[in-house]
């Protein structure tokens, strides 16, 4: 970690969420062309963009650490419902924690430890002042179950996909900081069912072809892409489950106040197969920046510009931006003068 | 890019009613009442063996399951009628006892009530017919999509003045 | 690949008059544990060219010590199997892909029905301990012809008592597979792992039976077959790649110093798509839709091929 974590801030009420100059340096911009285009995007899961990149590892621990695992404590406590993992997922779930430990444990040793000594390992967590000795996959030698226990120390929400006759289904996961979906109705679907509100991608085929991309995925060779959307507010739990609590700041963007206030939203998607149970880990990385910031850097500020301005229909009232989606055009155009 | 095109959600299931002739060494149909259509239906086919369950309380629903699936064979087909909500309840405990979703026969609901399940709270209401609907259990006013989930047998729902609260659709009849 | 694995080979031994069991062990790495049913890939370097092969993991998904895998002398073989039997001794080096699983259990079902054909018995040599570790309820069906085939056949029975079923067509014992299947109770998962036509066999039974398609599970271990080798002509230099019956497109592009960029290498992601400006394409991906492959205008070089000798790419 070459930013070291902050004090906790806050994506609510307050709201004391703030990017870094190194930070912001770091984010990783979603947009890799001036139109919009809807793309499997899928590429491999390997080290990009050198020391202190989003991509250097295979988690990224950034300085938010501290300000997201206490948001994630927040809305557990209020929601244990949100977090979930049915019978048959149990090995999928010492999978994905033995995953976690050990590539936090290689990529940042001065924070996480991990000591093996056969079925007995002992974990370090110094960021959270954790020290656990359990037996790997005796799920009452840990404090919580085994997805929960790591989930709760990890940047991002978990789910755990199960294979079953060529065909992935949501059968487990942590899901704190969603882009407006439910795990506790998804639940138990399958890749097509969870993916059934998403409009236009259906009639390209894109699912199909992802799904056959997703189930031939072989241990060891993760993949990653990147999805987006605008968030208003340093929100992270943009769940439905609170939308209630959140849509009305939909309403709350001005022409004066849009820079500061319209978030761009970007998931860093990471898929990697589950060696013991053949389950497939899906990580959603959630990153926040404020359109303001964004500006900082003017040829992200034009790129996003020519790609908000060229969004179809469809996908501007999916992403739920209708309200405001012309001011942030608006907002940006005056960093491309050609457009 | 077609707007109708873009409006299908591909979650919300399809019924059909046409019947195909299957194989199968036994039938068992599930009904929440027994109509004279469904009936003739069980009347029809002629298999080994069928049994025939006409009963809308899903408790004494599932006792029977367990008893008539003790000893059913690989080749067995279920056809349901009813409610929507009726028959993927149903269709859950048959899950459960090892019947997969392409041995089991849907028949097109009896009517278009729909169950929502509101996010917020995680109830679900029946006998929804329009949309918006007051969820039963936090009373929010939910917006109806066509996001359905077996597991729940109900419709995702919303509420649908989150954004701005005067800001309320006109009421529609569902299909 | 960059993500292979060096083993060694720890032993080999014979385990039927046509198959040899190969012990793998790692010699810097690990090895990644797996989950039953899975096979890795084994790079064949013999002197004549490259070859990969898939084969079953059959050791113990739980001893992630070492890999075991079964080959088969091959009668039609390209070359692999033979590579395998007659040139790998215990101590030589081979590198393998990291395993990756098509084949798994359905660990829902209420009964597992194991059918094997041959040398298809291997990737239930991994489900075994598991389903003996869950205690769930399974049966295995093993065909073999004991002239050639029946690796393990009597461990397996004796681990397995009642629970094992050996049919020898060499001693004229046949397993009656609509019998079998008729049989079986509700929630049954059927596996099948053997020749294309145990497969068929069985796939048609269960048809006429009214077993419902999603019961039935299957995994062909013959090696895929070879494309015919053909002229890809690139229309800006007029350079003449040749493609060999082994290789992909996309290979042999790249054996030429032609980059053309990728992703999956799969026919999935649609990365490397390439426009044809001339000659008949073999489509073996998933990328494009069948009005595109109709059109016959653009080619995924990483699984597709030339349908005939030659064609040009406008690349």
């Amino acid at each position: 970690m070459r930013v070291a974590p902050k004090e906790v801030e806050t994506f609510r009420d307050d709201f004391t969420y703030s990017n870094s100059p190194e930070a912001i340096k770091r984010f990783p911009f979603p947009f890799p062309e001036d139109e919009y285009r809807y793309s499997v995007n899928m590429e491999p899961h390997t080290p990009k963009g050198g020391e202190g990149s989003a991509y250097e590892h295979f988690l990224d621990i950034d300085e938010h650490y501290l300000s997201e695992m206490t948001e994630r404590k927040l809305v557990l406590d209020a929601m244990p419902h949100r977090c979930l993992a049915m019978d048959h997922m149990e090995l999928a779930c010492w999978d994905m924690l033995e995953r976690l430990m050990t590539s936090l444990a290689e990529d940042y040793s001065d924070y996480f430890k991990l000591t093996i000594e056969g079925d007995q390992w002992t974990w370090e967590n110094k960021l959270l002042n954790i020290h656990d000795t359990f037996t790997f996959g005796d799920s009452s030698t840990l404090p919580k179950p085994p997805l929960e226990y790591i989930g709760c120390q990890v940047q991002g929400d978990f789910a755990l996909l199960d294979q079953r006759d060529g065909d992935l289904f949501l059968d487990a996961g942590m899901v704190t900081c969603p882009a407006d979906w439910s795990l506790a109705f998804d639940a138990g679907m399958s890749f097509k069912e969870w993916h059934g509100p998403v409009p236009m991608a259906h009639n390209e085929g894109i699912f199909e072809r992802a799904l056959k991309y997703l189930t031939a995925m072989q241990v060891g060779s993760p993949i990653r892409r990147l999805n987006w959307t605008l968030t208003v507010n340093a929100r992270m739990d943009t769940s439905p489950e609170t939308y209630h609590e959140w849509g009305h700041e939909r309403t709350s963007v001005t022409p004066d106040n849009v820079g500061e206030k319209v978030y761009l939203r970007v998931e860093v998607q990471v898929m990697d197969r589950m060696p013991r149970s053949n389950a497939l880990m899906f990580i959603i990385r959630t990153y926040l920046i404020s359109l303001e910031d964004i500006a900082t850097n003017p040829e992200w500020a034009k790129r996003m510009h020519r790609t908000m301005k060229t969004l179809p229909a469809p996908l501007i009232e999916y992403k739920g931006l209708s309200r405001y989606h012309s001011m942030v055009v608006d907002y940006l155009s005056q960093f491309d003068p050609a457009n | 890019m077609e707007p109708e095109s873009v409006s299908v959600v591909t979650s919300k299931p399809i019924y059909r009613s046409e019947i195909s002739d299957a194989p199968c060494a036994y039938s068992l149909f599930i009904c929440e009442q027994l109509s004279t259509a469904f009936s003739d239906l069980y009347q029809s086919k002629t298999v080994a063996k069928r049994d025939l369950v006409d009963d809308g309380d899903l408790e004494s629903v599932k006792d029977q399951l367990v008893t008539l699936l003790a000893d059913a064979p690989a080749a067995t087909l279920v056809y349901l009628s009813g409610t929507e909500k009726y028959m993927w309840l149903v269709g859950e405990q048959l899950k459960a006892l090892g019947v997969t979703e392409d041995q089991m026969v849907m028949l097109p609901p009896l009517n278009t009530e729909r169950s929502v399940f509101c996010c917020h709270c995680y109830t679900v209401t029946d006998h929804v017919v329009t949309a918006p609907a007051t969820c039963a259990g936090c009373g929010k006013l939910l917006a109806v999509t066509d996001h359905f989930a077996k597991s729940h047998a109900a419709y995702f729902g919303y509420q649908v003045n989150a954004e701005n609260a005067t800001e309320i659709p006109e009421s529609v009849e569902l299909s | 690949m960059s993500n292979q694995i060096k083993v060694e080979v720890a032993s080999i031994c014979q385990v039927a008059p046509t198959i040899r069991e190969f012990t793998l062990e790692a010699i810097d790495d690990e090895l990644y544990p797996f989950s039953p049913g899975a096979h890795v890939v084994v790079e064949m370097p013999s002197a004549k060219k490259i070859y990969k092969n898939a084969y079953s993991l059959l050791s113990d998904p739980a001893d992630t010590n070492r890999y075991r895998i079964a080959v088969r002398l091959q009668e039609t073989s390209r070359g692999g199997s033979i590579y395998m039997h007659e040139q790998v001794k215990v101590g030589d080096q081979l590198l393998i892909s990291p395993p990756s699983n098509l084949f798994s259990p359905f660990w829902l079902a209420k009964k597992h029905l194991m059918l094997a054909g041959g040398v298809g018995v291997t990737p239930f040599m991994s489900y075994i301990p598991e389903m003996l570790r869950r205690n769930t309820d399974f049966e295995l069906h093993y065909m073999y012809r004991s002239l050639q085939t029946g690796a393990y056949k009597n461990e397996l029975s004796e681990q397995l008592g009642d629970k094992y079923f050996g049919y020898d067509s060499d001693r004229h014992t046949r397993c009656d597979v609509t019998e079998l299947l008729s049989q079986q109770p509700l929630g049954t998962h059927i596996y099948i792992c053997g020749p294309e036509s145990l497969i068929q066999a069985v796939e048609e039974a269960a048809q006429t039976l009214g077993l419902p398609a999603s019961v039935i599970h299957s995994e062909e271990f013959a090696a895929p077959k070879p494309g015919m080798p053909f002229i890809a002509e690139i229309k800006s230099s007029g350079k003449q790649v040749e493609v060999s019956a082994e290789d992909s497109l996309l290979e042999a592009l790249e054996a030429s110093d032609i980059s053309v960029p990728n992703l999956c290498r799969g026919g999935v992601c649609g990365q490397c798509v390439c426009t044809v400006e001339e000659g008949d394409i073999d489509h073996r991906d998933q990328y494009l839709s069948d009005d595109e492959k109709a059109a016959g205008n653009a080619i995924m070089p990483c699984v597709s091929r030339a349908a005939g000798e030659r064609l040009v790419l406008d690349i």
